[in-house]
């Protein structure tokens, strides 16, 4: 296993966590999202794993969407958090800060014994 | 090789109904969505400038894409919406005050229109027999003059029907009714 596999596995339990922090904000659309985690270096997902999370959050009730006309071309859909999904943003939040801090002390000292 | 922003893209359109049929599993309506979605993706890429061949290949294969929605969905499913707790208490709350006024309903419209509806053509046709001097006597006694036979009849015709339509519809909404308390949406 190297690392781009291990950040592939880890990116998998993360990029939920950054799709409801970039909606935080404001509401947003498929192709926006993409293109703003696109950057990210390890963040970076493809569209094909995207935009089934998000339809998967919104079945969830974690998102839900309007749309919106586009200046040009098809409607787009723009998704939003719902309370759910506040909650449970400030939820993965949280246990993020957690996991940071735990990944930072687990080598602080060896354990008693 | 960019996709024209009006007109629809052969290569695009073939993209999307692959993909609308290999997402068969997923009910209708959230299927539209996704394809509209992916339709409104593929437009914004080469809008931006990107080839349309470059964006479809990073979309992957329309049957790879729609097996990870699908994937996405099955290892993730749908919660039931309101709770188990809030739909049952919404059943019986249903049932407690939705069976008087469904009983009444029934009972009322029912025989009334089916009476009416069944009277209604015969005094109708006794009225018109009764104006080229035919009685229809016994099957249709009626005290009455041939022309009130024959508004009374189509008055009642019309009452029967009316009736009868209106129960269809109660019976109908209760159903709806009933569908969105145990679906819970």
């Amino acid at each position: 296993m190297d690392a781009g596999e291990w950040t592939t596995q880890m990116r998998r339990g993360v990029l939920e966590f950054c799709i409801l922090r970039i909606l935080q904000r404001c509401p947003s659309y498929g192709y926006e999202i993409v293109s703003r985690l696109e950057p990210l270096g390890p963040l970076a997902a493809g569209e094909n794993t995207v935009y089934p999370i998000l339809r998967r959050l919104k079945s969830e009730r974690v998102l839900e969407t309007f749309l919106k006309p586009s200046p040009a071309g098809p409607p787009r859909q723009y998704y939003r958090l719902t309370t759910t999904g506040q909650k449970r943003l400030a939820l993965l939040t949280t246990a993020w800060q957690a996991v940071v801090q735990a990944v930072q002390h687990c080598a602080d000292r060896e354990p008693d014994s | 090789m960019t996709a024209n922003a009006d007109a629809p893209h052969p290569t695009v359109e073939r993209y999307l109904s692959s993909l609308d049929r290999e997402l068969a599993p997923m009910p209708r309506p959230e299927r539209i969505e996704v394809v509209e979605e992916i339709r409104a993706h593929l437009h914004d890429s080469t809008a931006a400038g990107q080839p349309l061949d470059a964006v479809l290949s990073r979309l992957g294969p329309a049957e790879v894409l729609a097996k990870a929605y699908l994937v996405e969905s099955y290892l993730n499913p749908r919660p039931t919406g309101p709770g188990y707790l809030t739909r049952t208490f919404g059943l019986v709350g249903l049932l407690i005050f939705g069976s008087l006024p469904t009983l009444l309903v029934t009972i009322i419209l029912g025989p009334v229109g089916l009476a009416f509806l069944l009277s209604g053509p015969l005094l109708l046709a006794a009225g018109v027999c009764g104006f080229f001097g035919v009685s229809l006597e016994p099957a249709v006694q009626s005290d009455l003059q041939s022309w009130q036979n024959v508004v009374g009849g189509a008055l009642m015709a019309f009452v029967g029907g009316g009736c009868l339509a209106a129960l269809y519809h109660y019976f109908r909404w209760v159903v709806k009714l009933l569908r969105s308390v145990v679906h819970g949406h």
